[in-house]
């Protein structure tokens, strides 16, 4: 019994090993997968570490860095650090909800489209039609008004609802050119029916492809939000990046020379984390190349 | 029927021999692969002669192509030259092409050699006429483009089958796949060079097609004086065209000879091996057999000749120790330490 | 020729593609029969529609026109149980060996999708078994050693094999062989030839030989027979060696002589037909009549650029699409 456990335990560490040989074979995409690592550290653990203290204190408007505020202070005196650390989780659990919900539905709806084809394809290129032509952001902020976007789930919902469309048609393109490979037609005359087709021969080989969608609506996922956040249409409840940007902008932060920091603190943060998130994209390119995973 | 003979001998031989116009010495390149260094040519040394057609065999995995474009300096930015030479020579000037500058590499590209590649489709401009082409090659040499290449442009068409009038105003995409090989031979033609480097020539084209393309590389010969060097792991081909065949194995020339001495009494396993694999269609059915095997890894090499494991006449020697080339009778050479054997199982 | 029965039965099939607006008739009107344990030989150049037949046969296609028959029965009309048991019956072996497996499996994955989704084999212990077995006969030896490889870790001829290997999981008694040696080195092929042949021999298995190599049609299908297509429509249909030695529609006669030998005195004193024009008709813009009428030595003006000839006995076998050599023979 302990000695199964011992291995259960040695073979997860072994796929763990070979995860970050394959993540390692890129450097640029090692670089984003640490950097990923990093800010999801400094988001979910960094609150125990530095308390959330949001009290004006008068004596301490735009400190420069220092020892103490390492990024400084803002309009209000309170610590730049403090709030980047605190300000990140939100974005971070929507972006992350909005990737895999949009995800999930686009490769289910583009993969049935693309196999089914049909009426099923017609009706589902209809809706991604009438979803494309009706500009996104402006209905966002339409449906903002009317709904409260308090909620990181609710507001995950409504921005997958926006991202599905094209990322669909994506999908189903790439269905579409794998459908005709060799080993499909193969499968077809072996009868090894539409879920086998689908999951075992098709999937497969867009994983990085859907990976890398996945990666990509979590990217615009973070500028709808931020966005949002920045015009107000989402109310200021909590602690976050966009919020801190809109506040600063709200201050003429951007034309003091020391109030730099605290507009450009954010505005890093997002930039470095969408960066980090774009190069991991590389090495999972790699990470679902059988040729590579065999190799290493 | 309508038919027509043909002619039945290749260049007649005994002329004299004739000076060589492209020597190379011992060359070995290699290139980078994620597995590691694939040592794609070891090794290989030949002549080639005034207006001489060589053929190159080899099947996957032989250095081949790696070869063909070490010939020309083409090759791609992972690859490197270990050492050897490629020695062209013209009018008792020699130089070696894989030292040469830069911008007299360029000059000589057209001039001496000229290389035309397997993807006929790919080699030209998609966006530019076909006289555009021709134009543009001859200004890149000091030529005019106008009056006396577009002549020149009609004369080589006019000699490859094409109708240039029609083919000199067409883009890429209107022609077929044997025109535009056509058209690649023609423009290859038009520094008159010297050298003629193909590419695997006739793949990928309908056999009708890939016969005017053959017929026209032989009338061409007979009209206008250069050497071929042809890439092939087409048999007939060489059979067709060749006046030597040099076999290719493993990264080295593994026999090399007069193309009737090679395929009527091959002196290399390998050379035999493929003979007996390819079936010709005139006639009765013939007793074929394959080589067993696989072909060869070029990344980690094995000791002895690199034919050893799939050869039926293997000594311990031939394990241990990998053979040169040895001149088995006049002209004709054979890296095997047992190539008396070779040829009696199968007997002719 | 033989009494075997009828496997395949092709009526009149024809396929048209979309291309813009246009139609393209990429197969029109052909017809002829496959026994049981026959070998097959398709050959013609590429756009010759012999890949969209092969496709056809295997139910990769539907036929736009004609009818087509498994032992009998109009697949039209078969019952759903029944169409379900000639989809598995023809299997389909491709040509690019490279494009045929599915690169993120094993061979033992690959292998066993179909034995377990058919209840060929009750558990994976099985499955691996049977896949074992497989291998061996396709001369994939030892087994062992591969099952658990990617496809890429393959070299071409054996990840052909294990095509094959794939296509026999479910015993079929057809299958279709698309170009299945021409990416192969020329070394191997032979091998590869002789391994299909074996199973013909071995487990009674009818082949249809997609090729544009005549050369190796006739060394595959020496006991077979041999079916020209050009431009979409069958031009010529006999037994290979009538065929290879005698053959009658100028088409497959410009074939055979321009092929290139790989002997030397050989091919240097072949026999040349000279066709009238190089050019290829596009599919979009068939000539009138017989279409291969522009190219053909044998034209003649106001009979075969007027009337499309059809197939016709003239003996020995032999079906032929031809004007000119019907009349010399006399056939209706």
């Amino acid at each position: 019994m302990k000695n199964s456990t011992v291995r259960i335990v040695r073979n997860i560490l072994d796929d763990l090993w070979r995860f970050l040989k394959i993540m390692a074979h890129n450097k640029v995409g090692f670089i984003g997968f640490l950097g990923i690592i990093g800010f999801i550290l400094l988001t979910f653990v960094g609150p125990y570490f530095v308390p959330l203290s949001m009290d004006t204190q008068i004596t301490k408007i735009y400190k420069p860095p220092s020892a103490e505020h390492i990024l400084g202070t803002d309009f209000q005196g309170r610590d730049i650090w403090m709030q980047i650390v605190h300000g990140g989780k939100d974005v971070l659990i929507v972006a992350f909800l909005t990737g895999v919900i949009s995800t999930t539905i686009a490769v289910t709806l583009g993969s049935l489209s693309a196999v089914l084809s049909g009426w099923f394809d017609w009706i589902i290129m209809w809706i991604t039609d009438i979803f494309l032509t009706i500009p996104n952001f402006p209905l966002l902020a339409v449906i903002a008004v009317f709904v409260k976007l308090t909620n990181v789930w609710a507001l995950a919902l409504i921005l997958s609802l926006l991202a599905w469309p094209s990322l669909t048609r994506s999908v189903r393109a790439q269905v579409l050119s794998l459908k005709q490979r060799d080993y499909v037609e193969a499968a077809r005359t072996l009868d090894l029916g539409i879920r086998h087709i689908i999951f075992s021969e098709i999937l497969p080989n867009m994983m990085s492809y859907i990976a890398i969608s996945l990666v990509f609506s979590m990217t615009s996922a973070i500028y709808a939000q931020v966005a949002l956040v920045f015009l107000g249409l989402v109310p200021f409840a909590s602690n976050n990046w966009g919020v801190m940007l809109s506040l600063s902008w709200a201050r003429g932060a951007l034309y003091y020379k020391d109030s730099l920091l605290n507009i450009m603190a954010p505005v890093m943060a997002i930039a470095f984390f969408q960066l980090a998130l774009v190069w991991m994209t590389r090495s999972l390119e790699e990470i679902f190349n059988p040729r590579l995973r065999t190799s290493v | 029927m309508n038919t027509e003979p043909v002619r039945t001998s290749p260049k007649e031989i005994g002329k004299g021999p004739k000076e060589t116009v492209l020597r190379v010495d011992d060359l070995w390149l290699e290139y980078r692969a994620r597995r590691g260094m694939v040592k794609a040519v070891r090794g290989v040394s030949f002549d080639l002669r005034r207006g001489e057609a060589l053929a190159l065999i080899g099947e996957s995995g032989s250095g081949k192509t790696t070869l063909g474009l070490g010939l020309v300096r083409l090759l791609p930015r992972t690859a490197r030259v270990v050492k050897g030479q490629v020695i062209y020579s013209r009018m008792g000037q020699e130089y070696d092409v894989l030292s040469l500058s830069k911008n007299d590499l360029r000059q000589f590209r057209w001039k001496e050699c000229a290389m035309v590649f397997q993807s006929a489709l790919n080699a030209l401009n998609p966006v530019l006429r076909v006289s555009e082409q021709f134009a543009d090659t001859a200004r890149a040499h000091n030529m005019s483009g106008g009056g006396e290449a577009q002549e020149r442009a009609k004369e080589l068409l006019r000699l490859v089958q094409l109708d240039p009038d029609r083919v000199l105003r067409s883009y890429p995409h209107e022609l077929s796949g044997g025109m535009r090989q056509r058209v690649l031979i023609a423009l290859g033609l038009l520094l008159d060079p010297q050298i003629i480097i193909l590419d695997e020539p006739t793949t990928a084209l309908d056999i009708l097609t890939q016969r005017a393309v053959i017929d026209v590389l032989r009338s061409l010969r007979d009209k206008v004086e250069f050497s071929l060097v042809f890439i092939s792991h087409d048999l007939s081909l060489a059979a067709e065209l060749a006046d030597r065949v040099a076999t290719m194995y493993a990264g080295t020339i593994v026999e090399n000879g007069d193309v009737f001495e090679i395929f009527e009494h091959p002196r290399h396993p390998y050379t035999e091996g493929l003979i007996h694999a390819v079936p010709t269609v005139t006639g009765e059915l013939e007793q074929l057999s394959s080589i067993p095997g696989s072909p060869p890894d070029l990344i980690e090499l094995i000791p002895g000749c690199k034919f050893h494991p799939r050869c039926p006449y293997v000594t311990q020697r031939c394990r241990e120790e990998e053979p040169t080339l040895v001149e088995v009778s006049k002209g004709h050479f054979s890296a095997c330490y047992n190539w008396t054997q070779v040829g009696r199982t199968h007997g002719q | 020729m033989d009494n075997k029965p009828t496997l395949i039965e092709l009526q009149q099939i024809g396929r048209s593609f979309r291309v813009g607006n246009k139609s393209v008739q990429a197969v029109d009107g052909i017809s002829f029969t496959i026994n049981d344990g026959e070998i097959l030989c398709l050959v013609g150049e590429s756009g010759c529609g012999k890949t969209t037949t092969g496709k056809m046969i295997a139910g990769l296609l539907q036929p736009t026109s004609g009818k087509m028959l498994y032992r009998g029965q109009d697949l039209e009309k078969i019952k759903q149980q029944d169409y379900r048991s000639y989809r598995l019956a023809v299997q389909i072996v491709h040509q690019d060996p490279y494009a045929s497996l599915n690169p993120a499996h094993t061979i033992q994955d690959i292998l066993s999708a179909p034995l377990l989704r058919h209840n060929l084999a009750r558990n994976r212990e099985a499955a691996r078994d049977r896949a074992r077995e497989l291998l061996q006969i396709v001369d994939l030896t030892p087994p062992d050693d591969l099952l658990d490889k990617f496809p890429h870790q393959l070299s071409g001829g054996q990840r052909q094999r294990v095509s094959v290997a794939r296509a026999l999981t479910v015993n079929p008694s057809f299958i279709v062989a698309d170009e299945a040696v021409s990416m192969v080195d020329v070394s191997i092929r032979v091998s590869l030839l002789n391994m299909l042949t074996n199973l013909k021999n071995t487990l009674g298995v009818t082949f249809l030989f997609i090729t544009h190599d005549l050369a190796l049609a006739k060394y595959f299908a020496w006991e077979g027979r041999i079916a020209v297509m050009y431009l979409g429509r069958l031009v010529e249909i006999a037994p290979t060696p009538q065929l290879i030695n005698h053959s009658r529609h100028p088409y497959t006669q410009a074939l055979l002589a321009a092929i290139p030998e790989a002997d030397p005195r050989l091919t240097r004193s072949k026999q040349r037909v000279q066709l009238r024009s190089l050019d290829i008709p596009s599919l979009l813009n068939l000539p009138s009549g017989c279409t291969f009428h522009p190219r053909c030595p044998r034209f003649e003006a106001g009979l075969c650029d007027k009337l499309s000839p059809t197939l016709v006995d003239v003996g020995n076998g032999t079906q032929v699409a031809c004007h000119v050599v019907a009349r010399e023979t006399g056939a209706k």
